[in-house]
């Protein structure tokens, strides 16, 4: 899969996170753009898009 | 899937825990010691601190604190909490520290950067002795972590308490981070350094205790990819268990078969965005609200976060139990903290700058709604301040004027950040920055605090502030003892047309005193009149005494000694009827004893120089209880008991070390090289002389700089140099006589006439003599008398006139005066043949040498003596021994009963009279003096010695 990122900011980094559209059906449904602030929302975003890693649950640290 | 175990074990650190472990072993065994762990973020400081204090806790009590970033400006915060002192506290001691700290409305007037500067002293001072006697009751274990966000009251109190607790069992275990260093950290390291702190530095974690920690935290042997894999984290212990945690979190470590092992290594990002990658699985509401709270900083209170958010506590408990489950907060009492002050920080820079400086200002306005203190409320307001916020330079300075009695190294501070947020035209701009170099003054840096005033007078600004701040400008200069720039500031004041009546009589009582220390009688006078006048006329009871002082001073130098007398004490009777009288007689104690003294009235002088050092310590006036203490020890000086004097010299000197005052070194010196130079320690007179010259050429002259000079003179004598003595002494007396200062004739008359005599000056030691025959007849006093006869008789070769001045000295309490009297008698007596004569006198002279541990002055009797053919025979110079119970003096002997008996160093000063800073440096002398270091074994010990049967040394 492709994912794009349009960065506003660098550091701490904010802008929009995209699936490119492929053959393959997403997690999260239909390709859309998520915005995101920080570091954190870069991963959440991330996770929103093509679920989490290992797909554990959010507490499982 | 794996999860991370609660708790690992410490790991690696088995070196820096027997370190820790020996300073425990130390302090348990009665003495001070000292560690400070040093270390890079999550190395594990707070860690081995921890595991120390466990480790202590069987045998110590334990008080524990951790500074916190954001409140670095709270006076005294970290020892406060590390020692449990708040108003509620059962211990009226810790209760009565937090009300010093933290006074209610109207307990303390009106507080301004300067309106009582002495406040932080005593509560260092209340600081070090609640640590002693907790300490003296069961050894204490003190644990600082953080202490490179210490406020800087806490560090000036380590650097006292290490200090003044070197027998003490107090472990003070520190943890730092190498950045950052204020210069008052750097200043505390130094004088814990000089305690004999031990200093270890946290390296990175060998690969096995990586290895260790991670099977211990997974519980089960870490594979090899899995280990290659968390050696990105470089041995930093936080760094390997956040790395692992997001591992885990997200699934990627497997075990099997007891192995736990990642399927492909991936190369990790650095440790910030690894807390952050583990952080990502939590809760959009918990991360929210972790968010918010790490406006608060690394630790907070549920209501503070309430009161920022708008979100009821309740909630947010309930918001954060996913947080602590995490293992990203900690509880800490009843307030929670972020595990990690590397977690906060990575929760706090993850958010973009404009939505922190919003969050700040937000917090800033709902906390002040939320009556919260003006610190915390600055605190943000300045992290969410643009140039010109008039909110956040209010609260600055709020805050700052709060601070300041306790800190006001911390109101400079707040104060600098309100003026760096002021438009540059501000019309308010020009009274912060003199506040600000009030602040400086205060905190004792009087070079920053000069240059400050400097700055803003050599500059266009506001006439308001002009003449106030060129009066502090000069009372900054007077404090590091450059009386001539003082002079120049207050007569540039004075000649400011509209000055107001009050700084016009507060400059004139300044100018007097400076005239003073410059020899300027006759000005001192003068002015000394006008300020008096002025400042009665303007109710200014202060002043009024000040300036009393002053007139009553230029009487003491003029040898009016009866009238200076007077004065002082119709002062101190007017002082009587005036409302906060013990303030107002503080400066009038300090001249009473001086008068006191020249009249041989030591017993009074010792008191009544004892009475001010005790209101200036409960005013807390630290500034001049380093005079007070030269004086007390001069009285101990001339009663002959110069161990006494030493130690006094040296709490001096550590007093004018901690406030910056630069007064009294000069007499402190001289002191100590006569006192030297009598007990034939040329070497250590040299110093001292040599360090009495270099402090004059330093800062110019002031009162009784011209002691150094006197010092030298005798030094050139003892190594021979008798016409170079001569020409330095008379220089020394021409610069008396020139400035009128007849008070000093009878303290340089008989030694000049000696000199003179010998440089075949007959002149001058006839107006020598005479003058302080003038002196003595104007007075009443045995030693004025004695100074008389003793000129007459050398300059007559008279040995009857000598042993006049033998007799009037023994009416008065100074031996070793009465010694050199009796020492020239019986040389006089002994030129004329009278060898019957000569030897009693000889033999006086010789004991009260002996007694006043005088070895060279014995030694050079002795040798008269041989020259008449007497031989003293085995009993010879008897000499105190250097070590032992028997070369303790009388003194010393006493405050070991009282250690013995358990009393803290305050207690026994109080018993004695004495300060708490001389006790200790009478006590350091007596551990010298038996080879022992603690003062449980000293107390062992003097038990021993009065068991029966038991071996006295």
């Amino acid at each position: 899969m492709e994912i794009r990122i349009s960065l506003d900011r660098v550091e701490p980094p904010a802008g929009r996170l995209r699936l490119a559209p492929g053959p393959e059906p997403t997690p999260s449904g239909p390709a859309r753009e998520v915005p995101f602030s920080g570091w954190l929302g870069l991963l959440r975003a991330l996770y929103e898009v093509v679920g989490p890693p290992g797909q554990q649950p959010p507490d499982a640290a | 899937m794996a999860t991370l175990a609660p708790s690992p074990r410490l790991r690696g650190r088995e070196v820096e825990l027997a370190a820790l472990g020996a300073a425990l072993d130390r302090a348990a065994s009665g003495r001070l010691a000292i560690v400070i762990v040093e270390g890079e973020a999550g190395i594990g400081k707070t860690r081995l601190l921890a595991e120390a204090l466990q480790d202590a806790r069987g045998g110590f009590q334990v008080a524990a604190g951790r500074a916190l970033e954001l409140e670095r400006t709270r006076p005294f915060g970290l020892l406060a909490e590390a020692l449990g002192c708040d108003r509620s506290a059962a211990d009226p001691r810790r209760a009565a520290i937090a009300a010093l700290l933290n006074p209610r409305a109207g307990e303390r007037g009106a507080v301004t950067v300067s309106s009582d500067p002495g406040l932080q002293f005593q509560a260092v001072d209340a600081l070090v002795d609640l640590v002693e006697t907790l300490a003296l009751q069961r050894p204490l274990a003190l644990g600082l972590d953080d202490l490179q966000w210490a406020d800087p009251s806490t560090l000036l109190t380590l650097g006292a308490l290490a200090r003044r607790l070197v027998d003490v069992p107090v472990a003070l275990l520190g943890c730092l981070r190498p950045l950052p260093r204020s210069e008052e950290l750097e200043r505390t390291l130094a004088a814990l350094e000089a305690a004999g702190a031990r200093r270890l530095t946290l390296d990175r974690l060998g690969e096995q205790a990586v290895a260790e920690l991670v099977a211990e935290a997974v519980a089960a042997e870490p594979g090899r990819t899995l280990l290659a894999e968390l050696s990105a984290a470089g041995g930093n212990p936080l760094f390997v268990t956040e790395l692992l945690g997001a591992l885990l979190a997200e699934g990627a470590v497997q075990t099997v078969e007891g192995r736990a092992e990642v399927a492909e290594p991936t190369k990790p990002p650095t440790l910030r965005l690894t807390i952050l990658r583990r952080l990502s699985f939590l809760p959009d509401d918990t991360l929210a609200a972790l968010q918010a709270a790490s406006i608060l900083g690394s630790s907070f209170s549920l209501t503070d976060l309430s009161a920022t958010t708008g979100r009821p506590v309740l909630e947010l408990s309930s918001v954060l139990a996913a947080a602590i489950r995490a293992r990203i907060l900690e509880e800490e009492g009843d307030r929670l903290r972020f595990r990690h002050d590397l977690i906060h920080e990575a929760i706090y820079l993850d958010l973009p700058v404009s939505a922190r400086v919003g969050l700040h200002r937000e917090a800033g306005r709902r906390l002040a709604e939320s009556g919260a203190a003006a610190l915390q409320v600055a605190e943000h307001l300045a992290r969410g301040a643009g140039r010109g916020d008039a909110a956040a330079i209010t609260w600055l300075a709020r805050a700052a004027r709060e601070a300041a009695p306790s800190s006001p190294a911390v109101a400079a501070g707040l104060l600098e950040r309100a003026i760096g947020l002021l438009e540059p035209a501000d019309p308010g701009r020009d009274r912060m920055l003199a506040e600000r170099a009030g602040a400086l003054m205060a905190a004792g840096r009087l070079t920053d605090a000069e240059a400050a005033y400097r700055r803003l007078l050599d500059r266009d600004h506001d006439p308001s502030v002009d003449a106030p701040a060129r009066l502090w400008l000069a009372r900054t200069l007077s404090a590091q003892g450059r009386m001539r720039d003082a002079l120049r500031e207050l007569q540039l004041l004075q000649r400011f047309p509209t000055l107001e009546d009050q700084l016009r009589a507060a400059a004139q009582g300044s100018e007097g005193v400076a005239r003073l220390e410059l020899g300027d009688l006759d000005g001192a006078a003068a002015v000394a009149e006008q300020a008096r006048s002025a400042a009665a006329t303007a109710g200014n009871h202060p002043l009024v005494s000040l300036a009393t002082a002053a007139q009553a001073m230029v009487e003491e130098l003029r040898a009016h000694l009866d009238g200076a007398l007077r004065i002082v004490e119709d002062g101190m009777r007017l002082a009587d009827r005036s409302p906060q009288r013990q303030g107002h007689r503080y400066p009038l104690h300090f001249v009473r004893g001086r008068i006191l003294l020249e009249l041989d009235r030591l017993h009074e002088a010792r008191s009544t120089l004892q009475d001010g050092r005790r209101v200036g310590e409960q005013l807390g006036m630290h500034w001049s209880l380093s005079l007070y203490e030269v004086f007390l020890a001069m009285e101990r000086f001339l009663a002959g008991e110069w161990d006494d004097a030493i130690a006094g010299l040296e709490a001096a000197l550590e007093l004018a070390a901690e406030t910056g005052e630069r007064y009294s070194l000069v007499l402190v010196e001289t002191v100590r090289s006569l006192i030297a130079l009598h007990r034939g320690d040329l070497r250590h007179a040299e110093q001292a002389t040599a360090r009495a010259e270099r402090e004059l050429a330093d800062t110019g002259p002031r009162y009784r700089s011209h002691w150094a000079m006197w010092a030298r003179a005798l030094l050139l004598e003892a190594g021979g140099a008798t016409g170079e003595a001569y020409a330095a002494l008379a220089g020394c007396w021409d610069l008396c006589a020139g400035a009128g200062l007849a008070v000093d004739y009878p303290v340089l008359g008989p030694d000049l006439v000696r000199l003179a005599l010998a440089a075949g000056e007959r002149a001058r030691a006839e107006r020598v003599a005479a003058a302080v025959a003038e002196v003595a007849a104007g007075n009443q006093a045995p030693s004025l008398a004695g100074a008389a006869l003793r000129c007459q008789g050398l300059l007559e070769g008279d040995p009857a006139i000598l042993r006049a001045a033998v007799d009037a000295y023994a009416q008065g309490p100074r031996p070793l005066q009465l010694a050199l009297a009796a020492e020239d008698a019986g040389a006089a007596a002994a030129r004329q043949g009278a060898v019957q004569d000569a030897v009693p006198l000889l033999r006086q002279a010789i004991e009260l040498h002996e007694r006043l541990g005088a070895a060279r002055d014995a030694a050079r009797v002795e040798a008269r003596l041989r020259e008449l053919g007497v031989r003293r025979g085995r009993r010879g110079v008897r000499r105190r021994p250097r070590t032992g119970w028997e070369s303790l003096t009388p003194t010393e002997r006493t405050v070991v009963d009282l250690v013995a008996e358990g009393l803290t160093n305050p207690q026994i000063g109080e018993r004695l009279y004495i300060s708490r800073r001389t006790v200790q440096t009478h006590l350091a002398s007596v551990f010298a003096k038996l080879g022992i270091s603690s003062r449980a074994q000293l107390a062992a010990s003097a038990a021993s010695r009065r068991t029966p049967g038991a071996r006295p040394d």
